[in-house]
């Protein structure tokens, strides 16, 4: 009976899958007949030009910098605000509701929308895009925060309200130290994912190197864009290994002394305060007060009759090309994840080759969306297939990363006690290895599903289907009204895919 | 002779010698127990006799076949007849108990069914059945996570049986059970062992039920066979002198277990294993 359920799930994922991939004109054919343009750009890349590498380093720090800023602010907002959200402290119901709306409507956006929005109010510059990292950040973590508030025992919390503490204050007593680790290694994990996400934001103003990127691509000079990627992908692995030090850290896996800890701390500190000083000021001298008012009614008041058009240009079928693009390609990230994940684990390939699929993941991962979205188009042309390759690629770096863990984590007894009855191998696979691997890898899977449906709006930029393009011609054509409209669909199609991987979640613990 | 060990050796990481020269037979039908104090190598020889661990030197002898010297489809073959309890179980954690049972009919069906798991009414039912045997009737859906340390072992025990092994290996295969069900379990080994004619090999730190039990005690210490004989013959001077040399040279080596080796022997009491403890 259950088995049979399985069966059915999976043929049906199947099927999705394939009508997906027909939706958004996926065809291996086309793709296979125009590979040699894939490697074309990158060719020219090589050699990188050196001598670029000076004029580089002021709008990379200016990157980091925005980065830095905006994740720490806006962890530590979601500190304050994740208790609101949360079920089981003091905040009340209506309160939480509506903090609660607050978080999942900011959590619809990217980081680049958010930007370009931020454009309008603060002007071009690096405070923009602070801001819209911050933004960004703030959501995320507030969300994780009061998933975590609300799986810790309440029970100290509650000891210390009953002696009279404040709750405010019992909160940070008592729920903090227990959410701690998991909360510092989640905005750990964000840093970096800023740093990736801050290095385009000069795509649409927002400062950092993104805007040196943009004016290199379209003046075709690769060999100077090849120089940036190298300087993005050294920045990207310092990130990498100095976040996964601390993590050791922070989950208590490493010991340091007293000493050790404040020299930490304060180094932060002052990495902090330098990227504050690098934001700088709004510019407000073109932020209209015009601008603002309608941007906002066009919020509050959308274009219904944008929003209820039917037929293909139509919202719905926009926003459904949009979660097809985000499904089929999660699938085929995942696809490319797995053999990756396989040879970067140390404990089943010899460390030299782990190493180098290591590395070859973390490049992979340092490349911004853009520069895949500007590959892929000269192989499939503007269009949804565009989208679905952008991101399976863009989705290979947090499911090998996924995958690597999970292989790392797997029990090898029971396949030692197959091998000694006589299982074969393909066999001693399929009944000790997968059913480990499976939920963890469905849950990295399900999570990067509902990443990819908020970041698949972003292909617009590049033209590549979805409901980008639309949302970002909207924007820069101050057509609020219309932007509005698209914007509740997308809030309302991330909340829907929200219930979704919640209900299956829900469905596999049950 | 359903097993022979001859002038078996193992070293790890050429330091630690884990065997030193073991040698003993085990009859058809014959029920032997293994004592021996935490870290005289027992879980180490039962894997050598299971063929997942090599050894640097002797022979393993299985009714008249080198298992040391087969590899592949002749490995194979001879390892069908063995079913092997693990003292950490070694069973997949987030899947079903009845699946895990199964697994164990794994090495006697074809490709294509074993794949897609087509095991069968008959192979389903046995599995329920012996789950039932060991008292686990009302967690065969139960993944074996959520299942406490005893019952886990008891499905262990169970995915033995399902092989129909001619020789069962027990690594411990009560020591994480109450005294009653393993008294229990032990009565049923020992059933399947005067009516089936099975060949049980049992590691144990419970003295009393091995003398219960065992038709013959073999005492390891600190990698060699110290005593080979009937259980009636292993008297206290004997059991001291199994638990206490190995301590000796343990401390010798200066390995922290030694202390507890003493213990052991005069509380017969179970101890984790150092194995056990480092994964
Ligand atoms: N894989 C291994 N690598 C290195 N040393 C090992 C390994 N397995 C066992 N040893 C060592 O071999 C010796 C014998 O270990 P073994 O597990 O066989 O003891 P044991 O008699 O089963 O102990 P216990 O009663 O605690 O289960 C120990 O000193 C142990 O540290
Ligand atoms: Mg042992």
């Amino acid at each position: 009976m259950k088995r049979k359920k399985t069966a059915l799930l999976w043929l049906l994922l199947l099927l999705l899958f394939i009508l997906a991939g027909r939706f958004t004109g996926c065809s291996l054919p086309l793709f296979w007949a125009r590979r040699s343009h894939a490697a074309d750009i990158f060719l020219r890349m090589i050699p990188p030009d050196w001598s670029y590498f000076p004029r580089i380093l002021t709008p990379l720090w200016a990157t980091v910098q925005m980065s830095v800023a905006g994740t720490v602010l806006g962890t530590f907002l979601a500190l304050l605000a994740a208790p609101l959200c949360a079920a089981n402290l003091f905040s009340p119901r209506p309160v939480r509701m509506v903090f609660r709306i607050l978080i999942q409507v900011l959590r619809s956006f990217p980081t680049l929308i958010l930007a370009l929005a931020a454009t309008f109010l603060f002007g071009l510059g690096c405070f923009a895009g602070t801001i819209a990292i911050l933004i960004y950040t703030f959501a995320i973590m507030t969300r994780l925060c009061y998933e975590d508030i609300e799986n810790a025992s309440v029970r100290p919390y509650q000891a210390l309200c009953a002696m009279g503490t404040p709750p405010g204050r019992a909160y940070f007593r008592a729920i903090l130290p227990e959410i701690a680790s998991s909360y510092l290694s989640n905005a750990l994990y964000l840093l970096e994912t800023n740093v990736r996400h801050s290095a385009i934001l000069g795509y649409v103003g927002a400062g950092g190197i993104g805007l040196l990127l943009n004016e290199k691509i379209s003046w075709k000079e690769y060999n100077r864009v090849g120089m940036i990627l190298l300087a993005l992908f050294l920045a990207v692995c310092l990130i990498e290994l100095l976040s996964s030090r601390l993590v050791l850290l922070v989950k208590g896996e490493r010991q340091i002394s007293r000493t050790g800890k404040r020299i930490l701390i304060g180094a932060f500190l002052i990495l902090f305060l330098l990227s504050l000083a690098a934001v700088g000021k709004p510019d407000f001298s073109r932020t209209s007060f015009q601008t603002v008012r309608s941007m906002f009614s066009g919020l509050f008041w959308p274009d219904w009759s944008f929003f209820l058009q039917g037929g293909s240009g139509g919202l719905a079928w926009l926003l459904l090309e949009t979660v097809c693009i985000a499904f089929v390609g999660t699938v085929l990230g995942a696809v490319i994840s797995l053999p990756l994940a396989i040879l970067g684990t140390g404990r089943l390939m010899p460390a030299p080759a782990a190493l180098f699929f290591r590395l070859l993941t973390v490049a992979v991962r340092s490349i911004p969306f853009l520069i895949y979205g500007i590959i892929f188009i000269r192989i499939s042309g503007p269009g949804a297939f565009t989208g679905v390759l952008t991101m399976a690629a863009c989705s290979i770096g947090l499911l090998t990363k996924r995958f690597t863990e999970a292989i790392d984590s797997l029990d090898f007894r029971p396949w030692q006690a197959l091998s000694a009855m006589g299982v074969s191998p393909l066999l001693r696979i399929r009944y000790a290895v997968l059913p480990q691997l499976l939920p963890a890898l469905g849950s990295a899977l399900l999570y990067r599903f509902d990443v990819n449906t908020r970041e698949a709006s972003v292909l617009g930029i590049v033209g590549a289907g979805g409901i980008g393009a639309p949302l970002v011609f909207a924007m820069n054509h101050f057509h609020w009204r219309q932007a509005g409209a698209i914007t509740l669909g997308l809030i309302l199609l991330v909340w829907l895919v929200d219930l979704l991987s919640a209900w299956i979640r829900g469905g596999k613990r049950r | 002779m359903m097993l022979q060990a001859e002038h078996v050796s193992k070293q790890f990481d050429r330091r630690v010698a884990a065997l030193t020269d073991v040698s003993f037979s085990v009859a058809k039908g014959e029920f032997v127990s293994i004592i021996g104090p935490s870290g005289a190598g027992k879980t180490t020889l039962i894997r050598i006799l299971n063929g997942s661990e090599a050894c640097d030197s002797g022979q393993v002898i299985l009714s008249g076949q080198h298992l040391e010297q087969a590899r592949g489809r002749e490995k194979t073959r001879i390892q069908k007849m063995i079913g092997t309890i693990y003292q950490d179980f070694a069973l997949v954690e987030n899947v079903s108990t009845l699946q895990n049972v199964l697994n164990a009919a794994l090495p006697d069906m074809a490709f294509l069914p074993g794949i897609l798991g087509l095991f069968g009414k008959a192979r389903r039912e046995e599995a329920a059945a012996l789950l039932g045997r060991v008292g686990l009737s009302d967690k065969l859906e139960e993944p074996v996570h959520s299942l406490s340390g005893g019952q886990k072992q008891r499905v262990a025990i169970a995915r033995a049986l399902m092989r129909h092994p001619q020789i069962l290996l027990a690594d411990e295969p009560v020591a994480s059970l109450d005294p009653v069900t393993g008294q229990q379990i032990l009565e049923l080994l020992k059933e399947l062992q005067e009516q089936d004619g099975l060949t049980i090999v049992m590691n144990s730190h419970n003295l009393a039920l091995s003398q219960a039990f065992s038709d013959r005690l073999l005492g390891l210490g600190g990698g060699r066979i110290l005593y080979d004989g009937p259980v009636s013959g292993a008297t206290e001077e004997v059991l001291e002198r199994i638990y206490a040399s190995a301590g000796i040279e343990m401390a010798v080596s200066g390995d922290e277990t030694a202390a507890s080796g003493e213990n052991v022997a005069a509380s017969g009491k179970d101890i984790a294993s150092p194995v056990e403890e480092r994964k």
